[in-house]
């Protein structure tokens, strides 16, 4: 489905270069879910934004279905490939209601039949057709992802890019949002790439994993291997352990004082 | 011992679309501990920590029937006196230190001036301060840190300076709202553990207030937890898995678990009668009591 | 009574169910809002009264504008039939106030055409695109900026004539580049933020973007700052017509009425007096009004 091959992404001037991202490949197979993890800074949301074409400054290929893209991506790159954002509260135009976005979205795609797809839309992502006219600050932040959801959803893509979609959410509302979005990789037969720094939904999410580390691709590992914690990079194993999953609590240190 | 005790707090702020009740009525006692205060946002965590301190802005109302720190009475003070407490016995850690610190003077600059304010000192005496309050929070380069500027400092990095100018007065009560949701994993074990160590070596309360369940299982002694303005369930640390309020249980389970893979994540049904009613702030009577 | 509960839910419901509804209730919302600021109303109050005095001209003003009675020349208010008195050529000045509305509207009108419409382009292509197009545009910007406003206005009017549209066009000039810098320093913003992310993502073009997704942002700070520079541009409108070079005589313009009555000021104080307390109530009129507009509808104000 996606074949990345050798990466490289730069940010800045001619003279003056940083390099967010060096040297990564890896594929993603139709029909799986590929997770990237990452602390802040590592270049993996880059490596989203270089994919989809909203950053020009980059080396290596990209290939979708066999076919590599060129500089400007097309239409028809845009119907297969849509991506989800992390920040709930950033990626609704705070102007348009709900029926707008998706109205547009589907102008744009050249769909005609947008009456009865928008209403389809709000079903499939679990907001019920009450919310339709609806500006963005009329929604909590579980309404408006699932908002972008189905806008992503709209052209019909195969492959979704999963930006953080939970990272700004409560846990609860984040449980809602990934059953939404295994419900849907599931009725629609969707391909995942989804970028984290929260190991428990990336394991959760994901069937094969990749840690990044200062814009490189250290290891992949898949899911299961990730469990048993048979990583070859200690790296990932350090990010593992930072994330406290091995971590077990002790009796408060401070209980002597409360008994004095 | 206790050091902090708080009765029937309440926080309201009226708006154009009516009165919204922030804090309905909650009462909690602190000791020399680590109580944890968890919910989901809106539930009303930050205003228990900003009213203790009176940092509500008008148009919030704080009413109370007891706020209190050790014998005296922290609802009476004039706001004079209140400038005492704030700060000097009772400190606060926020979210994003970078966005605490002032960014157009240096980080020595900004702390020898809370040395010189505090204490008659000669400027020298307040710069050899500043390095060891900036070792006692473990930061070897102290010297090229205090010369820096709030944007040239990682969000640890500042983090670490916060927690050092909010723990020099030796207060006896510490509050961290989310100290460390803004920081990487890694970086936010070793702010955990340096507020842990300072708490423990001195002896102080901390009130934790984060929305993470699993990290507050962790860190702390003992768990609040809010939904809605009401402490719903209370509990000891260790004893988590045990609690029996179905909010709490419905956060513990519709987390992704790393060691049990699931199909699907349980979701959380909300059930409107939660966090109102007498009866949540009873049992907290029974438990603190 | 029933209807007009249904009427208020409707327009307050937090869950509308069609456009319309989105649209107008959206609109409710921000007119409560403004509502509320008293000293806006009073500006709207100003500005209505306006309005309405110079759609009505004929009916209110109790006689011709330019009818000349010399016998009755400089006389003083509350004469006969003269309530503000007349001017040196005997005509009633309340008269030719009402009909100087016209004048002072039809330049805010123009003004509020051509400046903001050309600033807002300007500023969001050179925003949007960026690079040396960004370079040109501002630094053409620039240009215009270094000018004084009323010098500049001077210029132009004196290179193409006297004459109340090109003294328009002359405003219009000198009050476009600082709109265009605000669009643009909203559109930077803009231009990075997720929304336009996600747009792009569903293949939109630039121009649609610019067009359907950056204005509409960029209007509201923009509204708020025209409507508080409306004071500054009535007074260039007077001030130019002060100096002879926007409406020419006989036309009732307040700013050539006071220039008129200069000459008589110690003697017939009213004839300067009446038409620079116009200039002054209107100008109040839309400083308010934009304040007001500005606590309502500037996102920036909002989180102070």
């Amino acid at each position: 489905m996606l074949r990345v091959e050798n990466l490289g992404v730069w940010f800045g001037g001619r003279e003056v270069h940083i390099h967010a991202v060096k040297e990564v490949s890896f594929q993603v197979t139709t029909g799986s879910s590929f997770g990237l993890i990452g602390e802040s800074g590592s270049g993996k949301s880059t490596i989203l934004r270089a994919i989809v074409g909203l950053i020009r400054n980059l080396s290596g290929e990209i290939e979708i279905d066999g076919s590599q893209l060129c500089v400007a991506r097309s239409k028809d790159f845009y119907k297969a490939v849509q991506m989800v954002f992390q920040d709930p509260y950033g990626s609704l135009h705070p102007r348009q209601t709900v029926d707008r976005v998706l109205a547009e979205t589907l102008h744009l795609h050249e769909f005609t039949d947008s009456e009865k797809r928008i209403q389809k839309l709000l079903d499939d992502v679990g907001l019920g057709q009450e919310f339709r006219f609806r500006y963005p600050h009329q929604l909590s932040g579980g309404q408006r992802q699932r908002v972008s959801i189905a806008r992503a959803l709209a052209p019909e893509p195969r492959l979704l890019l999963l930006d953080e979609p939970t990272s700004a959410l409560d846990v609860s509302v984040q449980a809602e949002i990934l059953n939404l979005l295994s419900d849907l990789r599931e009725s629609r037969g969707l391909t995942y790439l989804l970028v984290s720094h929260d190991i428990p939904v990336v394991a959760h999410m994901c069937d094969v994993v990749g840690f990044m580390k200062h814009g490189k691709l250290v290891e992949t590992v898949s899911t299961a291997e990730l469990r048993r914690g048979n990583m070859l990079h200690d790296y990932s194993r350090d990010l593992l352990l930072a994330s406290g999953y091995e971590y077990k609590s002790q009796p408060g240190p401070l209980s002597e004082f409360n008994q004095q | 011992m206790t050091l902090l005790k708080v009765e029937d707090l309440q926080v309201r702020f009226p708006t154009h679309n009516g009165v919204v009740d922030a804090v309905k009525g909650v009462s909690f006692t602190l000791g020399r501990e680590r109580l944890g205060l968890v919910g989901e946002s809106g539930s009303g965590k930050t205003a228990i920590g900003r009213a203790i301190l009176r940092l509500i802005r008008p148009p919030g109302e704080i009413s109370a029937n007891r706020i209190s720190l050790g014998d005296s009475d922290l609802l009476t003070m004039s706001e004079r006196e209140f400038g005492q407490v704030r700060g000097r016995q009772i400190s606060m850690v926020l979210q994003d230190a970078r966005y605490s610190l002032n960014p157009v003077l240096s980080v020595g600059e900004q702390i020898s001036e809370a040395f010189l304010s505090h204490s008659r000192i000669s400027k020298s005496d307040a710069f050899i301060r500043s390095l060891d309050l900036l070792r006692s929070v473990s930061i070897s380069n102290a010297e090229r840190v205090l010369s820096a500027y709030p944007h040239e400092l990682s969000g640890g990095m500042a983090q670490r300076i916060m927690i050092a100018m909010m723990v020099a007065p030796q207060p006896q009560i510490l509050i961290a709202d989310e100290p460390t949701s803004a920081l990487d994993v890694s970086v936010q074990r070793k702010v955990l553990r340096l507020i842990d160590d300072l708490v423990k070596d001195r002896g102080m309360g901390l009130l934790f207030i984060s929305h993470d369940l699993n990290l507050v299982s962790e860190y702390c002694d003992r768990i609040m937890v809010m939904y809605r303005g009401a402490i719903v369930d209370e509990c000891r640390a260790n004893e988590l898995n045990r609690a029996v309020h179905p909010y709490t249980q419905g956060l513990l389970k519709c987390m992704p678990r790393f060691e049990s893979p699931v199909q699907r994540l349980q979701t959380l049904d909300r059930d409107p009668s939660w966090g109102i009613g007498s009866d949540s702030i009873e049992k907290i009577d029974h438990v603190t009591s | 009574m029933a209807t007009v509960y249904e009427l208020l839910d409707w327009l307050q419901s937090d869950q509308p169910s069609s456009r319309t509804q989105a649209r107008v209730s959206a609109a409710y919302k921000l007119c409560i809002l403004l509502g509320k600021n008293r000293l806006a109303m009073f500006g709207i109050l100003i500005i209505a009264c306006l309005v309405l005095i110079s759609c009505f001209a004929p009916v209110i003003a109790p006689m011709d504008p330019y009818s000349q009675n010399l016998q009755a020349r400089l006389s003083p208010p509350l004469t006969e039939g003269h309530l503000l008195g007349t001017d040196s050529l005997g005509r009633d000045i309340l008269s030719r106030l009402i009909y100087g509305s016209r004048i002072t509207l039809l330049v805010v009108a123009l003004v509020i055409a051509i400046a903001p419409v050309f600033g807002l382009l300007i500023g969001t292509v050179a925003g949007y695109v960026g690079g040396w197009v960004d370079s040109f545009l501002m630094g053409l910007t620039d240009i215009f900026l270094a000018f004084p406003r009323l010098v500049l206005a001077l210029a132009f009017v004196a290179a193409v004539g006297a004459g109340i549209e090109n003294a328009v066009l002359a405003i219009s000039l000198t009050a476009w580049p600082p709109y265009a810098r605000i669009a643009r320093a909203e559109t930077l913003t803009i231009r990075s933020s997720e929304f336009i992310a996600a747009i792009k993502l569903q293949g939109a073009r630039p121009l649609r973007i610019v067009v359907l997704h950056v204005w509409p942002l960029c209007i509201s700070s923009l509204i708020v700052r025209v409507t508080l520079d409306m004071a500054g541009i009535i007074l260039t409108a007077a001030g130019l017509g002060f100096l002879g070079l926007g409406a020419q005589p006989p036309s009732p313009e307040w700013g050539a009425m006071i220039s008129e009555g200069r000459r008589f000021i110690l003697d017939s104080w009213w004839v300067a007096t009446f038409p620079g307390l116009a200039i002054f109530f209107v100008s109040l009129g839309f400083n308010l009004l934009g304040d007001g507009l500005r606590d309502v509808i500037d996102p920036k104000a909002h989180k102070s």
